[in-house]
């Protein structure tokens, strides 16, 4: 046993988990080196003292106090979470799902046809002849006759 | 872990264990408790993925030395020495007198310097090894690390601790008392 092997197996030396050989080994040496014996000495004494630190110990009731305040806020979290997401996605879901029957509603009576047509113009979605020939594939050329012609009854139609 | 009505005596169980880890490391009562309050925040959130109570102090364990380090790089980065906040738990704690308290005892005041001296790695083990009497393999599981880097970090420290209280003469002046 050399002074290197001391200091590995000091550790657990100092916490009694070595074999009866290796202890009777350490013994052996630390009795007969000061530079391991001082170590073993000082290494023990910072262990003592250092567990004379106090912690403060609070009582069970500051702790009850404390897990009390941590589930009421984990509730109020709970229960407003799905609110939460609803409330943020709801304007999303009511654009997109207006912007959605806005361009892809697919109109089934010359009438449907005729308010459709009119509605995206007057609104402005309708810009061009491509657009409008873009909706004029849905309807019969029957229908298309009778829409521009109410259109141009309307004066709305000039930049065709 | 199924039921969450078994948290409130878990926080109970190891509230004080996870406070006096996190208190050691950041040496302060409030900061102390706000990590508390994080760590159970996070393993309630956890709570139905632990599978044993020994896992889930294994887990409170790991996450208050995380977030005592985190706190600590804050505190290092903003270079601010707060104050020790002893009177804020005196309300709380009706148990604990001030004049049993030993810190104010030089030679344990040195050690305490001396253990907040070590870096986070250090202290962090030191703390749950001399403090927590936790056995390496625990202290291993819940720094991630292996035992013999833990083991040697603690022989690490423990020499730190030594060389720099023999510098101040503290050692000596002990020994020579004995």
């Amino acid at each position: 046993m050399n002074c290197k092997k001391v200091k590995k197996f000091l550790i657990d030396y100092i916490e009694g988990k070595l074999s009866d050989k290796l202890l009777n080994e350490m013994e052996i040496h630390i009795e007969n080196c000061s530079d391991c014996k001082n170590l073993l000495n000082d290494f023990q004494f910072i262990i003592e003292n250092s567990k004379k630190i106090k912690t403060p110990e609070l009582m069970e009731d500051f702790w009850k106090e404390k897990v009390k305040f941590y589930k009421e806020k984990t509730i109020q979290v709970r229960n407003f979470r799905p609110v939460f997401i609803a409330v943020s996605l709801l304007p999303i879901l009511l654009f997109s799902s207006i912007l959605f029957f806005k361009l892809n509603f697919i109109p089934k009576s010359s009438e449907e046809k005729k308010s459709v047509v009119i509605s995206l113009f007057d609104e402005e979605l309708l810009f061009s002849e491509e657009e409008f020939i873009k909706y004029a594939d849905y309807i019969d050329e029957k229908d298309v006759e009778n829409i521009i012609d109410f259109i141009l009854d309307q004066s709305k139609f000039s930049h065709f | 872990m199924k039921e969450k009505e078994n948290f409130e005596e878990c926080y109970i169980k190891y509230a004080n264990k996870i406070y006096g880890v996190a208190y050691k490391m950041v040496n302060n009562h409030q900061d102390a408790v706000d990590i508390v309050q994080e760590v159970f925040l996070r393993a309630y959130k956890n709570w139905n993925n632990f599978k044993g109570l020994s896992q889930i102090s294994t887990y409170l364990y790991r996450i208050a030395v995380n977030l005592s380090y985190n706190f600590l790089k804050k505190r290092k980065r903003f270079k601010k020495i707060e104050n020790k906040d002893f009177e804020n738990w005196q309300k709380f704690s009706s148990n604990v007198k001030f004049e049993d308290c030993v810190r104010d005892e030089e030679l344990v005041d040195e050690i305490k310097k001396e253990i907040d001296n070590l870096t986070e790695k250090q202290k962090a083990i030191f703390i749950l090894k001399t403090f927590e009497e936790l056995k390496y393999e625990e202290i291993a599981n819940i720094l991630k690390k292996r035992v013999g880097t833990v083991k040697a970090t603690y022989f690490q420290s423990l020499q730190k601790i030594r060389e720099n209280l023999k510098k101040k003469g503290v050692i000596k002046n002990e020994l020579q008392k004995g």
